[in-house]
C-alpha cells in the first residue's frame, strides 16, 4: 500500500512540477489564473510541490519502511532535483520575458527614441509629445488631482518627466493656480480613441484657444479660437486649453 | 564615441582606485569592482560639485575624472608597469584556459556570455520608459541636472529628497555624454556583479561548481528583471552584497584592503538607498568579531571610510529639511520600538508578511540552501567548512535586521502591509548571498570522497 502511495506521489510530483512551469511560463499567469480559473495564488503550487517532494525524500526505495534524511544519496538526489527545478524555472521566466523584447529589437534595430518610448509608454506618449509641440517651455499646465481614473495624466511625478521644463499644477493647488497658462483636456475617449475615458475638465472655461490632438491618420493639431465647453462634440479628443492672459 | 570615452574614464578611475587599495586582485574581478567603485564615487563627487556650485556639464565632470585619474596614476606609478604586465599575462592565460575547458564548462561559459550579451543589448537598446519610479524621481532628477547643470530646479519641482542621488548622478553622466539610454548602467552593474561573484566563489571552489552557482544566480527571476530596470534596488544589492563578500574575505584573511573595500562598497550602498537598515549588519558583525578577536582597529578603519560616505546625504538632508541626519536615529527607533513592549499580534502578522514577501519569492533558493546545509551537517566540524561560519553570521544578522527593521517600520507607518513589493525588492540582495553560501558549501567530488 505504502509503495503504491509513493508511486502515486512520484506521478503527482512531476505533474505538479509541469503545472507549475506552465503557470510560470504564461504571461501574467498570476493575475489571469487567480481571476479566471482557480481563485487561489498559483505560487501555492510550490507548497504542494514541497510537500510532495518531502514524501519523495522519506521514501526508502525497495522497502515499506520510511527513513528521514538517512541516506546521503537521497539528499544528493534532492539537491540535483532542486537545481534542475531552479534552472528550468529561471529559464522559463527568462524566455517568457525576453522573447517580446528581443523580437521587437530584432525587428526594429534602428528604431528611434520616440518609437521605443511609444512602445513602452503607450498612447499617452503621443499626448505628451503633442503637449511639448504645442506649448512654450515656460508653460504652466493645470492637471487633475492624482486619482486612479487617469493614472498617468493625474500623476504629477510621472507626467512632469515627459514635458519638462513645462510645469504642472494640480487642480487642488489654489496657490499656484493663478500662474496657470494651459489646462489639459482629457477627452471622453482614450488618447488613441479606442476606449471610453472620463472627461476633464467638466466645466465651461473661458479660453484664448483650444488645441486638440490630430485625428488618426492626420499630423496637424486642430486649433479652435473659442472657449472650452465640455458639451462640444470635439471633446471626445484630448488636447489643451490655452488661457487668456 | 563620447559615451565610450566617458565610460572609459569612469572605469579607469575605479580601476586605479582598486589598485591603490589591493594589488593582488585578478584582472576580471578588478574590472567588475572598478565599474561599481568608479561610477559610485564619481556620482558622489558630482553631488559635491553641485553643492559647491560647480555646474554639472561634460567638461567639468570629465576634468574631475581626469584630475582624479592623474592623482591615482601618480600614487600608483611604481606598480602600474607590473600590474599591466600581470594583467596581460592573465589575458593570455585565460585564452589558454578556454581551450582546456571541458564541454560542461564550455557550455556554461557560453550560456553566461549569451545571458550577459542579452542583458547588455537590452540595456543599450531600451530607454527609461516602463520604470515608473525612475520616471517620477531618479531619471527625472538626472534630466533636470543634465539640462540645468545644478540641483536647484529639481529641488524646486518637489519630490526630490526621497532617495540619495547615486543613480540620478550616474544617469546625468550618461545624458551629459550625449546618450539617451542610461539603462545600460544597470546591465553593467549586473554583468560586473556576476563576474565578481564568479571569482569570489572560485576562490574556494572548482570552476565547474563556481560556474554552475553563477549561472543559477544570474538567471534568478528575482534579480534578472533588475538588470534593465532603472530602480535603485539592484545597484543597492550590488554595493551591499559585494561589501558583505569583502567583509567575509576580511574575516578569513584579515587583510585591511578587504575591510577598506567592504567599507567603500557598503558606504556606497547607503548612497543608493539611505534608509535601509542593513548598514548596521557590518557594524554588528565587526563588533562581534572584534570582541572575539580582541582587536578593535577594524571598527575604526571601517568607520573612517564608511561614515563619511553615509553621512554625506544625511547631513545634506538635515541642511535642506528637518529630516534627521543623526546616525543613531535609526538605532534608537529600533530600540524604542522594541523596548516599548513587543506587540505579539504585530509580530505574528509581520512574520507572515516577511515570510510571504521575502522568503516565498526566493523559495527555491532557500530550499537549495537548506538542503546544502543538510548535506553538510556532518562536515561542519571540518576546518574546511568551519571557516565559512562568518558568512552564516552575516546571513543571520541580515535576516535579524530585516525583521527588526520591518517591525520598527510597522510602528512608524500603519499602512506597512500595502507595500509587499517593496519588501521583496528590498530583500533581493539575499539571493546572491544565499547562492554564494550554497557555492561555498557545495560538495565537490573530492570532498565527498
Amino acid at each position: 500500500m505504502i509503495k503504491f502511495l509513493f508511486f502515486i506521489n512520484k506521478i503527482v510530483f512531476f505533474v505538479l512540477l509541469m503545472i507549475n512551469f506552465t503557470l510560470f511560463s504564461l504571461r501574467d499567469s498570476y493575475a489571469f489564473v487567480y481571476k479566471n480559473i482557480l481563485h487561489f495564488n498559483p505560487y501555492l503550487f510550490s507548497v504542494l510541490i514541497i510537500i510532495s517532494f518531502f514524501f519523495l525524500l522519506i521514501e526508502q526505495p525497495g522497502s515499506n519502511k520510511l527513513t528521514f534524511f538517512s541516506k546521503p544519496k537521497v539528499l544528493k538526489l534532492s539537491l540535483v532535483l532542486i537545481i534542475i527545478y531552479i534552472f528550468l524555472q529561471n529559464n522559463f521566466l527568462l524566455l517568457r520575458n525576453a522573447i517580446p523584447l528581443v523580437k521587437f529589437s530584432l525587428q526594429n534595430p534602428s528604431a528611434s527614441y520616440d518609437i521605443k518610448m511609444r512602445t513602452h509608454v503607450g498612447p499617452f506618449y503621443d499626448f505628451v509629445k503633442f503637449v511639448k509641440e504645442n506649448t512654450p517651455p515656460n508653460a504652466v499646465i493645470l492637471h487633475p488631482v492624482q486619482q486612479s481614473r487617469w493614472p498617468e495624466v493625474s500623476n504629477e511625478g510621472y507626467t512632469r518627466y515627459f514635458i519638462f521644463p513645462r510645469e504642472l499644477v494640480s487642480e487642488g493647488d489654489e496657490e499656484k493656480k493663478e500662474n496657470v497658462t494651459y489646462i489639459f483636456i482629457i477627452g471622453r475617449k482614450s488618447v488613441d480613441g479606442k476606449s471610453n475615458s472620463d472627461q476633464w475638465p467638466t466645466e465651461k472655461i473661458s479660453a484664448k484657444r483650444l488645441i486638440y490632438m490630430p485625428k488618426a491618420g492626420q499630423t496637424e493639431s486642430r486649433i479652435l479660437e473659442k472657449s472650452y465647453d465640455p458639451e462640444d462634440q470635439i471633446n471626445d479628443s484630448w488636447g489643451m486649453i490655452e488661457l487668456k492672459k | 564615441m563620447t559615451i565610450f570615452l566617458g565610460l572609459f574614464l569612469t572605469v579607469l578611475f575605479g580601476f586605479l582606485l582598486t589598485l591603490m587599495i589591493n594589488k593582488s586582485l585578478k584582472l576580471f574581478p578588478r574590472l567588475g569592482i572598478a565599474f561599481g567603485l568608479g561610477i559610485g564615487l564619481q556620482s558622489l563627487f558630482m553631488f559635491y560639485m553641485a553643492l559647491v556650485r560647480i555646474p554639472l556639464n561634460v567638461l567639468n565632470v570629465s576634468l574631475l575624472l581626469v584630475l582624479l585619474i592623474i592623482i591615482l596614476v601618480i600614487l600608483n606609478r611604481n606598480d602600474l608597469p607590473k600590474i599591466f604586465k600581470k594583467s596581460m599575462m592573465e589575458l593570455i592565460n585565460s585564452k589558454k584556459t578556454i581551450f582546456s575547458l571541458n564541454i560542461y564548462e564550455k557550455l556554461l561559459i557560453f550560456y553566461l556570455i549569451f545571458i550577459f550579451l542579452y542583458i547588455n543589448w537590452m540595456g543599450f537598446y531600451w530607454p527609461v520608459a516602463v520604470d515608473w519610479d525612475a520616471i517620477a524621481l531618479y531619471d527625472f532628477r538626472a534630466k533636470v541636472f543634465s539640462q540645468t547643470g545644478f540641483m536647484d530646479e529639481a529641488i524646486r519641482r518637489g519630490y526630490f529628497f526621497g532617495y540619495p542621488l547615486m543613480t540620478s548622478m550616474a544617469h546625468t553622466w550618461i545624458y551629459l555624454l550625449g546618450s539617451l539610454y542610461p539603462k545600460f548602467i544597470y546591465s553593467f552593474f549586473y554583468t560586473s556583479y556576476f563576474i565578481v561573484f564568479y571569482y569570489f566563489v572560485r576562490e574556494f571552489k572548482s570552476r565547474k561548481v563556481s560556474l554552475m552557482v553563477t549561472m543559477l544566480a544570474t538567471t534568478s527571476p528575482m534579480l534578472i528583471g533588475h538588470a534593465f530596470l532603472a530602480y535603485t534596488n539592484f545597484p543597492y544589492s550590488y554595493y551591499y552584497s559585494i561589501g558583505l563578500f569583502f567583509l567575509f574575505f576580511w574575516s578569513l584573511k584579515e587583510k585591511n584592503s578587504y575591510l577598506i573595500f567592504a567599507a567603500l562598497f557598503i558606504g556606497l550602498s547607503t548612497w543608493v538607498r539611505a534608509f535601509e537598515p542593513f548598514w548596521m549588519v557590518p557594524i554588528l558583525f565587526l563588533i562581534i568579531y572584534s570582541l572575539l578577536k580582541k582587536k578593535f582597529s577594524s571598527i575604526l578603519i571601517y568607520s573612517l571610510i564608511f561614515f563619511p560616505i553615509q553621512q554625506s546625504w544625511r547631513i545634506y538632508l538635515k541642511s535642506m529639511s528637518s529630516e534627521s541626519s543623526n546616525i543613531n536615529e535609526q538605532v534608537w527607533q529600533g530600540i524604542k520600538a522594541l523596548t516599548i513592549g513587543l506587540d505579539f499580534s504585530t509580530v505574528f502578522d509581520l512574520t507572515k508578511f516577511v515570510f510571504k514577501n521575502s522568503l516565498i519569492p526566493m523559495m527555491p533558493v532557500v530550499l537549495l540552501f537548506v538542503f546544502v546545509i543538510l548535506n553538510n551537517l556532518k562536515n561542519f566540524k571540518l576546518k574546511k567548512i568551519k571557516q565559512f561560519l562568518p558568512i552564516f553570521l552575516l546571513i543571520f544578522l541580515n535576516f535579524l535586521v530585516l525583521f527588526v527593521g520591518a517591525y520598527v517600520f510597522t510602528s512608524i507607518w500603519l499602512g506597512w502591509k500595502e507595500i509587499p513589493d517593496s519588501l521583496t525588492r528590498m530583500s533581493i540582495f539575499l539571493v546572491p548571498l544565499l547562492f554564494f553560501t550554497i557555492g561555498l558549501l557545495f560538495k565537490e567530488e573530492k570532498l565527498s570522497k
